[in-house]
């Protein structure tokens, strides 16, 4: 009799284990752990830059305010531009903060939380270079961009343009410094960043310069989380909806609003659209 | 005297007293009730209804007009019955009960009739998929800029609307995304009455009045996007259809 009792309670024991394990399919999210690691830019000031030990700009404040919504902390950590997707998709990082564009092939690799800013694609030139003051003024003038970037896809369409390809963006920024390219075109809330470094004080960003489409950041995340991407999103949707996001940008980039009247309108994004871009395989109206 | 009663007609006449008069009709009934014989009682006449079933559905498959599965629901359930009871007839060679067999050839010959007629009311009003025959796509378009999709009809796909259906997509998948922000509005309505809705975004549908007489329909559209955005444009689904 008490064997027979035992036999049944263990078999219970079983199915409710079984029941258990089916029921949960979702990993454990992301945002219990008392760390996320995030993987950020180490060579952008303004978005993203390492000074000393202190990662500092947009992102690593946007990074910083959306995890403490979550009661979380960063764990901060450079990524190079063309390797920000397999940083998520390997597992090395759990995010990337790192002005990154969504696109249709990222999307299906990564799922992406955002936009938390826009921007369009500009040109920096050294300050005592004024040949370039419009997009036909870039015909026959060696322009720069970094590898892993939607810029040096876009400015390869650009017909007469002499494409400079270089491996980072301080790369491309030495060699404008140097004379050895004419311009370094990348999105311009990163072209700001540089010119308002303290470290670069010869270069501008000419404004009305607008090379093909809108970029949207987003923060990219491994997929099969959706529970934690939706989280994020709704963060996201807080902060936007606040004078937060007002508030760091203009902190951290004081000199896009000097430099454009319209700023928030090229460069704020919509929380409505954060539905259209947020946690899909494919981004949709 | 009582008068002479009026001879009584004769047995085999009977059947064809309450409608027949005169001799053809008395043929008449004869042929038939031969026939009537023949297939309840022939050992070739169980193949009938089998073989009609078979008829039709050759025929209907000859014809075969496509669009949507759903249109002929009705069409496959009188099918079925049809076969169903055919081979039925087919299989009971020696009933019990002579009733059983009218019944099957019976049923087996109206369903076919009833699933011919089903299938007529479709191939004249139902949907037409038309996806192969309308222009299939028009790549790398940038902001405004028109595009015409053209359809040819033939005389027996006459319907007075189309409904289409539009996948916007980017045209570099390496390149921002501008798909969320893309839109298509028809420039101007074919023919009669304003299209639904007037604009779509990827994945959306138009359903648009055409001339049922036109053999040629052609939809001016206009795509809406972002500056510096290029957009490839695919008809994913066209069905004509009657309104």
């Amino acid at each position: 009799m008490t064997t027979r009792i035992t036999r049944t309670a263990a078999l219970l024991a079983l199915a409710t284990l079984t029941a258990t394990a089916c029921g949960t399919n979702q990993p454990p999210s992301l945002f219990t752990k008392g760390q996320v690691s995030v993987g950020v830019k180490s060579d952008q000031p303004g978005t993203s830059y390492l000074d000393g030990y202190d990662f500092n700009g947009f992102d690593i404040t946007v990074a910083r305010q959306l995890l403490k919504k979550l009661g979380t902390e960063p764990n901060f950590a450079a990524v190079p531009s063309e390797r920000r997707t397999t940083a998520v998709t390997e597992g090395r990082q759990d995010l990337v903060i790192a002005t990154f564009s969504i696109t249709d092939e990222r999307s299906a690799k990564v799922d992406f939380v955002g936009p938390y800013a826009t921007t369009p694609q500009g040109v920096m030139v050294r300050k005592d270079d004024h040949r370039i003051k419009n997009l036909s003024d870039l015909r026959g003038k060696s322009v720069c961009a970094w590898s892993g970037t939607t810029s040096g896809t876009a400015l390869q369409k650009i017909p007469g343009l002499v494409f400079s390809g270089k491996t980072t963006a301080d790369g491309c920024v030495r060699a404008l410094e140097n004379h050895q390219v004419d311009a370094v075109s990348t999105d311009t809330v990163i072209l700001y960043g540089f010119a308002q470094s303290k470290q670069y004080p010869n270069l501008k960003v000419v404004p009305g310069i607008d090379i093909d489409s809108t970029n949207r950041y987003g923060i990219a995340m491994q997929k099969g989380h959706r529970e934690d991407c939706y989280k994020l999103r709704d963060a996201l949707r807080d902060y936007l909806n606040s004078s937060d996001w007002k508030r760091d940008f203009t902190t951290e980039l004081p000199v896009v609003p000097d430099a454009d009247a319209h700023w928030e309108a090229h460069y704020k994004p919509n929380a409505d659209d954060l539905d259209k871009y947020s946690c899909r395989d494919k981004p949709a109206p | 005297m009582t008068p002479r009663r009026p001879p009584r007609p004769e047995p085999e006449h009977l059947h064809n007293e309450a409608t027949a008069t005169g001799d053809h009709s008395i043929a008449a009934g004869n042929i038939r009730n031969v026939v009537i014989r023949w297939a309840l009682q022939h050992p070739s006449a169980r193949w009938l209804p089998l073989l009609l079933a078979c008829a039709a559905l050759v025929v209907t498959g000859t014809a075969w007009p496509d669009g949507p599965a759903s249109q002929y629901v009705l069409w496959g359930a009188l099918v079925a019955v049809a076969l169903g009871t055919a081979a039925a007839r087919v299989l009971v060679q020696r009933p019990r009960d002579a009733r059983i067999v009218a019944t099957l050839s019976l049923v087996s010959v109206l369903a076919t009739v009833g699933a011919w007629l089903a299938f007529r009311d479709v191939a004249t009003h139902g949907e037409i998929d038309a996806t192969g025959k309308i222009t299939s796509k028009a790549p790398d378009l940038v902001d405004g800029a028109p595009l015409t999709l053209t359809l040819r009809v033939s005389p027996g796909e006459a319907r007075d609307a189309l409904r289409l259906t539009l996948a916007i997509d980017d045209h570099d998948p390496t390149a921002p995304t501008c798909r969320p922000v893309s839109s298509v509005a028809l420039t101007s309505p074919p023919y009669g009455g304003a299209a639904t809705p007037a604009a779509i975004h990827d994945g959306g549908t138009f359903d648009i009045p055409v001339d049922p007489q036109a053999r040629t329909v052609r939809i001016d559209l206009t795509l809406h996007t972002d500056h510096g955005c290029r957009m490839d444009i695919t008809t994913t689904e066209a069905t004509l259809h009657n309104a």
